[in-house]
């Protein structure tokens, strides 16, 4: 793939084009696009940043991503730059601050072109849940790009950003990343801050780069990673178990995943085809077994709308956000609450609060939420237990390629399925990443994760099999 | 439950939320029970606990900054509708 951001650093450091230069061509580029990847362009503050940058690679301060042109997913916040997180709610919400990703990239002189668009506070699979209406597949026009991070996913596949930051919750940087044919890389809980990311499930969020190669998507973690005091959950890698030295000699295969009867034969076949390729690259590859893993999904849909529940209680038409005050003097502040949020939430949002508060109850805590915590538990019990005989899982990141627009937005527990596969490292808190394995037709995902705080290991085994992959 | 979280459904969106909330309810009722009797302050995530010195951080943004996206300000305070009275609730 084209203009990968290490292709753009070389061409900018040699003077072969300015950031000005660039930055211009990735507006119109993203300006003229009919994918509806962003949800707002910053024309003006990217050529100010764009200055800067050329600014700095002329003093030789360049950094890895100096000039580099980004799209950021609207759940990041930016100061001075509106973030809606897809939701009519946040429709003419200007931060006052940069999330520490943001500063993080400013810092190295990266051009942010604009926000792209995702499902509303990134709940969906599809980005057919966004406000600001649904992004489209660059591979196919009739089909959705995945979701949430579907904006970040399909400006990055047809370039109309050099790389892009996702977040990902329960599959949303790798699920699209799968569906347009691109690299997306969710990190270990905790290795990257979530200050400033617009909060949907506090202990399974996590922020992470989507990009064309995993070189790119390698470049960006190391820029982006590490402590913040702003982030109570976020890692002292000094703390933890982190193993860059690491070797992956034994590849995990968890059979009921490969041959699982619900996914596409074109997706098994491309994986199994993936499999044999890293079999002869010289990996020995081992048949395992994570109990609880199969219900990784019903964990999932008990704790993350708990969290949810909680998350948006703020949006209530004082503080900050969309309101319905000044609309009718006659109202008290508890109908401020209700017609504000009945008004601005989309319906996924009000079915993941209703469910939360209902999992949540005095009278099913029991029955859900802390049956489902406990089995939480188990489940990491069981990747531990895994990584112990292995150093990587592989895997298909979806059960199917990308489906067409409308085909299950009507049918939220079809929806909830597409993330069969994601999920687990999320309620694990494990690294895991996704590439593309299929050069012709709807792109397929090979998902790759590893142990926590492996992040490392986890790109630098998957940048030895990319190419292996990749070849025919 | 749509009363505690502050939220009005119409009633298309009643039908339409029972129906498909139903369903989920059905799928996540399948999850096994992995270990009874689990106290409240077991419930936490071994892996995520991390503690940090209970100190206080100033901010940078200025109140003016934040405000700027309140619905309603007064001075340098935040207006709120009357709590009691009034309304339809």
């Amino acid at each position: 793939m084209n203009n990968t951001v290490v292709e753009i650093s070389e061409k900018l450091k040699n003077g072969d084009i300015s950031s000005v230069e660039l930055t211009k061509d990735y507006l119109e580029r993203a300006k003229a696009s009919d994918l509806n990847a962003y949800i707002t362009i910053d024309e003006e503050g990217a050529l100010v940043a764009a200055q800067k940058a050329d600014e700095m690679i002329r003093s030789n301060q360049a950094q890895p991503l100096t000039g580099i042109p980004f799209g950021i997913k609207d759940a990041i916040s930016t100061k001075g730059l509106r973030t809606t997180a897809g939701s009519k709610i946040l429709e003419k919400y200007i931060p006052p601050f940069d999330a520490t990703v943001i500063e993080k990239l400013r810092a190295q002189g990266a051009v942010i072109i604009g926000k792209n668009n995702m499902d509303e506070f990134a709940m969906g699979s599809s980005t057919e849940n966004s406000a600001y209406g649904p992004t489209l597949n660059p591979h196919d026009k009739s089909r959705v790009p995945g979701g949430s991070s579907g904006g970040s996913a399909a400006a990055v596949a047809d370039d109309l950003c050099a790389a892009s930051l996702g977040s990902d919750t329960g599959g949303s940087i790798r699920q699209p990343a799968a569906f347009c044919g691109v690299v997306g890389f969710k990190p270990t809980y905790g290795r990257v801050s979530r200050y400033g990311l617009i909060a949907m499930s506090s202990s399974l969020d996590q922020i992470g780069p989507i990009t064309k190669n995993v070189a790119d998507a390698k470049t960006i973690f190391s820029v982006i990673a590490g402590h913040d005091a702003m982030d109570a959950t976020s890692r002292r890698t000094e703390d933890g178990e982190q193993r860059t030295e690491d070797k992956v000699r034994k590849v995990g295969i968890i059979r009921s995943q490969i041959d699982n009867p619900n996914i596409d034969d074109m997706v098994s076949q491309s994986i199994k085809n993936a499999i044999d390729k890293i079999t002869s690259a010289g990996y020995e590859m081992v048949d395992i077994e994570v109990p609880l893993i199969e219900h990784a999904l019903a964990m999932y849909y008990i704790v993350m709308p708990v969290e949810v529940s909680s998350n948006l209680a703020r949006f209530d038409g004082i503080k900050f956000g969309s309101s319905v005050l000044g609309e009718d003097d006659s109202q008290n502040l508890i109908d401020t609450y209700f017609k504000t949020r009945s008004q601005y939430f989309g319906a996924e949002a009000k079915r993941r609060i209703i469910l939360g508060a209902y999992a949540s109850s005095a009278g099913y805590f029991d029955k859900y939420y802390r049956k489902a915590q406990a089995a939480r538990q188990k489940l990491i019990d069981s990747f531990n237990k895994a990584f112990e005989g292995v150093d990587i899982i592989i895997g298909p990141t979806t059960p199917s390629v990308a489906f067409n627009l409308g085909e299950k937005s009507q049918d939220p527990m079809q929806m909830y399925l597409c993330d069969m596969f994601t999920v687990p490292a999320n309620i694990a808190g494990l690294p895991s990443i996704s590439i593309p394995v299929r050069s012709e037709g709807l792109p397929v995902g090979l998902q790759i994760t590893g142990n926590r705080n492996n992040d490392e290991g986890v790109l630098d085994f998957t940048l030895k099999i990319e190419n292996t992959i990749m070849s025919s | 439950m749509a009363r505690l979280v502050r939220l009005h459904l119409t009633s298309e969106e009643v039908e339409k939320f029972t129906g498909q909330l139903g369903e989920v309810l059905e799928y996540v009722d399948k999850l096994p029970e992995a270990e009874k009797g689990i106290k409240n302050q077991e419930l936490r995530i071994k892996s995520q606990d991390m503690l940090r010195e209970d100190k206080v951080v100033t901010s940078e943004i200025g109140t003016g900054e934040l405000l700027k996206n309140a619905p309603q300000v007064e001075g340098t305070s935040i207006k709120v509708p009357a709590v009691l009275g009034g309304g339809d609730e």
